[in-house]
């Protein structure tokens, strides 16, 4: 889910950026020492996972991880998900210089609502059938919430709403599906091998 | 498969994403990369091209708007079941193809006018003629500012030899212009493997100057040893 340059009007281009700079911002300031080695390997993720394209009838998608990284990384998505866009942007050509704050915040605040959502009720000696079910949800509920995101940005440029959500939407139904299923798989795994790493850096650091 | 989760185990990084990606990425060579793209050519007087994905799959049944040199709406085409459009050019000016696919995915691709036959009237020109009417527009070119007017005047073989070259050369030349066109969008390794490279160095060099200020207020050290 790329939004290209020339695509989005001048307002929603300035809002976006302005917004998107402003959560990066904060995220940064609380990004602590520990984090940093997660967010990265985090970003790698994204970045890699968003190339690989996989035909789907008569279209093709990508996964969008938005709701793992937010899962994993609560407002550290943010700048986990900037560095991987503009790299994107400078190697491939996906999305735009002008509209990376919109695609920041087209990723990023699915993710951050999944780590409010979800991730902070993961508690340590949950049952892991629990957290798996908490993952699932915010694997798919983020790809949705992509959707409607990149909807709104594109209705805010004066775009039909019904039909933009309706075009994003059906293309990305397998991948809701299957993006739950990654996200359930990795935090499964991470449950089992590394679980102070769930929950995002609250309980992290609790 | 125990052992494998001690490794990971060891590790201070959510590692089994990253491999999960690495697999993928092996596993899914040919599928990189999200764009739509159009490519069309000439065939005589026939535009005929497809859209795609630059992963390599093609959109059916989406309209394409056809635009002339000034914006101007020369007509819609639509996608079959293979992604494929025929456009019947009328006038010989550039035809632009413009897709939208309405969730943020557009293009569009040009052909130019001289892909197009000569034998097509330039438009500004009176009445589009159709495009049976070659010969008649052939002779017709006499006012244009072809440098060969007057050989076409003189022998009509010619514009039926030019004609059967021009096809046979688009034709030759029409794979290797799609191999091309598709190289260039496709995403490479190496370019995946530097990005990735990219991230690592940028993080790393975050972790090397919050660990050095940590160091300097005296804060890191004692936490570290604790881990």
């Amino acid at each position: 889910m790329h939004i290209a340059d020339g695509v989005l009007s001048v307002p929603v281009l300035v809002g976006t950026s302005t917004l998107a700079a402003a959560g990066v911002g904060f995220a940064l300031s609380r990004m602590d020492h520990e984090s940093i080695p997660r967010v990265g390997m985090l970003s790698a993720v994204f970045f890699v996972a968003s190339l690989i394209h996989v035909p789907i009838g008569p279209s093709s998608a990508h996964l969008l991880l938005g709701g793992l990284l937010g899962f994993l990384l609560g407002w550290q998505a943010l700048p986990a998900l900037t560095v991987a866009l503009i790299l994107q942007v400078v190697f491939f050509g996906f999305g735009g210089i002008t509209a990376l704050g919109a695609n920041i915040l087209i990723m990023g605040v699915p993710a951050l609502l999944c780590y409010y959502l979800f991730a902070i009720r993961v508690r340590p000696g949950m049952a892991p059938g629990r957290i798996l079910t908490l993952a699932f949800i915010a694997g798919t509920l983020g790809v949705l919430f992509s959707g409607i995101m990149a909807g709104l940005c594109l209705f805010a440029s004066g775009r039909e709403f019904a039909a933009v959500i309706w075009a994003i939407l059906i293309g990305h139904i397998p991948i809701l599906v299957a993006e739950g299923f990654v996200t359930a798989f990795v935090v499964g795994f991470l449950h089992k091998v590394r679980p102070e790493l769930l929950g995002g850096q609250t309980l992290a650091s609790a | 498969m125990i052992a494998f989760e001690k490794i990971v185990a060891s590790l201070r990084f959510p590692a089994a994403p990253a491999m999960a990606a690495i697999f993928l990425l092996g596993a899914a060579e040919s599928a990189f990369a999200h764009k739509v793209k159009i490519f069309a050519t000439a065939d005589g007087a026939k535009i005929s091209g497809y859209a795609y994905y630059s992963g390599g799959a093609r959109p059916r049944n989406v309209t394409i708007e056809v635009r002339g040199p000034r914006e101007e709406k020369l007509g819609e085409v639509e996608t079959n079941d293979r992604g494929e459009f025929v456009f019947e050019a009328v006038s010989r000016c550039d035809h632009t193809f413009v897709l939208d696919l309405k969730d943020g995915h557009e293009t569009s691709f040009t052909v130019e006018a001289k892909e197009l036959p000569d034998s097509l009237p330039v438009p500004g020109d009176t009445g589009a003629s159709p495009v049976a009417e070659e010969k008649e527009a052939a002779a017709g070119e006499e006012q244009s500012d072809t440098p060969r007017s007057e050989e076409w005047v003189s022998s009509v073989s010619l514009t039926e030899v030019e004609a059967v070259v021009g096809k046979a050369v688009s034709q030759q030349i029409r794979p290797l212009r799609e191999q091309l066109d598709a190289f260039e969008e496709k995403a490479k390794l190496h370019d995946i493997l530097g990005g990735v490279g990219y991230i690592f160095g940028l993080f790393g060099i975050a972790f090397y100057f919050l660990g050095a200020r940590r160091k300097e207020e005296g804060v890191g050290v004692e936490k570290i040893s604790n881990e």
